[in-house]
């Protein structure tokens, strides 16, 4: 036969868990006191509870994470991610190798073009260079010289003559043209000497000469005033290494900004 | 040079993994539901690993059949993902709860699966399961914990539906009334009385059968007190 108690189960129930109101609290320990088998009958649920409260948890067979394919067969909507544009696909690709591309096109052009070669050759030439040095040479030097150096008298008849040598000269070495202006200042002293001798043929032509002298005199000077086409300033090569070495910096940067930097924002 | 730039390149592309790797468990629930009601399914994963293991458990023990239970946790997570819509803010884990419990309810009555007569027959069943298992217990550990795993269910299948519930996510899985009431959608009334009904009903079935317990959740003295109510 099934007790009855002046607490009923729902009240007990409740006092385990002390969500009762103070009322209700003083009611069931008053009772506790007074009824010895509520007591025991408040510790068969207790037990009860500890029991459900030791109950093993187990662990899930498997990862329940669902595939869109779930959602989708199952009417729902999933957001697909943004599908990225050609150049986000392919620039952090393509940065790298061109980037790569142009590193080799520098070092090729520092170690191939002309400028470099030339350079490095009258150095290994040295005073030979110097000593090969033309008569034409001297009259570039002249040319390059102060106008009060050019107003000078002896200069006025054997520099026509050695126009048109200079001019073949020219043509023959132009490839060494970078070689003569670094080791323009050496050569001066022998064009020195050459203008000085020229100045002593000229002495010894002027008296030949005679009336026709002043003809001969205006061509040095024309010549002199108007600089060949040869010596104009050829493409100077080493700007192509200035521009592809600055080139190489711009593209490193970007391959940085276009790889880690974006991949850092992500 | 070269090692400089290698250095800088390797940091950044370990920064980059931790970030990666750190960033879903970084974000908060609230980021995540948020993110998951944007159609986001990835952020709803994380949920689903977060909350996963009490969904199964609250299944399995109102289901009593782990791949059943197994199944219904399953089509909660689905259902759970197509309304998150309707959650307006809150505690997830009972409108979660409330959700599992309801698809346990539907493959109940779906199933209509027989209550088990006898304890024995239960117990007939059960085969080893390796998800009681804890590598590291002993093995008389491991068998008393799946006898005392094996007679609660066993206790709990003998309850209705809703008694099984409001047990499970109060006694077993410690929700306080309060969120009780929210996950099984009654009042807070009716989680108390439920909650006595059942807890009443078990210890009348635990008492009869408390020889299957571990001498440790032995209730007390019968003969105590019987001879206290003489």
């Amino acid at each position: 036969m099934k007790q009855t108690f002046s607490i009923p189960d729902e009240l007990l129930s409740a006092y385990i868990d002390r969500q009762v109101s103070e009322a209700e609290l003083r009611r069931v320990e008053k009772a506790l006191l007074a009824e010895p088998t509520l007591q025991q009958h408040l510790e068969t649920m207790q037990a009860t509870v500890a029991l459900l409260n030791n109950a093993p948890t187990l662990a899930a067979p498997r990862a329940f994470v669902l595939s869109e394919n779930q959602v989708l067969a199952a009417g729902g909507r999933v957001k697909r991610a943004r599908q990225p544009s050609f150049w986000e696909r392919w620039l952090p690709r393509l940065m790298p190798v061109a980037t790569a591309f142009i590193a080799i096109l520098f070092i090729f052009a520092f170690v191939t073009l002309p400028s470099q070669q030339v350079a490095l050759k009258s150095v290994s030439l040295g005073d030979a260079a110097s000593s090969v040095v033309t008569s034409q040479e001297a009259a570039v030097i002249v040319t390059e010289m102060p106008v009060a150096t050019m107003d000078m008298q002896a200069m006025e008849k054997p520099a026509p003559r050695a126009v048109p040598s200079q001019a073949r000269s020219l043509e023959e070495t132009g490839k060494e043209k970078e070689a003569k202006s670094m080791n323009a200042a050496p050569a001066k002293e022998p064009a020195v000497m050459q203008a000085q001798s020229a100045e002593e043929a000229a002495a010894a032509t002027s008296d030949e000469a005679g009336p026709e002298g002043e003809k001969v005199v205006e061509t040095p000077q024309e010549t002199a005033s108007q600089p060949s086409p040869a010596f104009t300033p050829p493409f100077d090569f080493s700007l192509i290494t200035w521009l592809l070495g600055i080139l190489l910096i711009i593209f490193i940067f970007l391959t940085w900004r276009v790889t880690f930097a974006r991949s850092r924002k992500k | 040079m070269t090692s400089k730039n290698t250095y800088f390149k390797a940091k950044l592309a370990f920064k980059h993994t931790i970030l990666i790797v750190t960033k879903p468990l970084l974000m908060d629930e609230s980021k995540l539901i948020v993110a998951a009601q944007n159609g986001d399914l990835p952020a709803f994963n994380q949920l689903v690993l977060k909350h996963q293991t009490l969904a199964y458990n609250v299944a399995y023990r109102i289901l009593g059949d782990p791949d059943l239970a197994a199944d219904a946790t399953q089509d909660a997570f689905i259902k759970a993902y197509k309304a998150l819509g309707s959650f307006h803010g809150g505690a997830f884990k009972p409108w979660l709860l409330r959700i599992v419990t309801n698809t346990c309810y539907d493959y109940l009555r779906s199933a209509k699966r027989k209550p088990t007569d006898s304890l024995d027959d239960e117990l007939d069943r059960a085969e080893y399961n390796p998800r009681f298992r804890d590598k590291s217990e002993e093995p008389g550990s491991y068998v008393e914990r799946k006898e005392l795993n094996e007679v609660i269910q066993w206790s709990i299948n003998q309850l209705n539906e809703h008694q099984r519930a409001v047990v499970v996510l109060v006694d077993i899985h410690g929700l306080s009334y309060e969120e009780a009431s929210d996950a099984l959608g009654v009042s807070l009334g009716t989680v108390k009385s439920r909650l006595s009904r059942a807890r009443a009903r078990l210890r009348d079935i635990l008492q009869e059968h408390q020889e299957l317990l571990p001498q440790q959740y032995r209730f007390p003295n019968r003969e105590r007190v019987s001879a206290i109510s003489q």
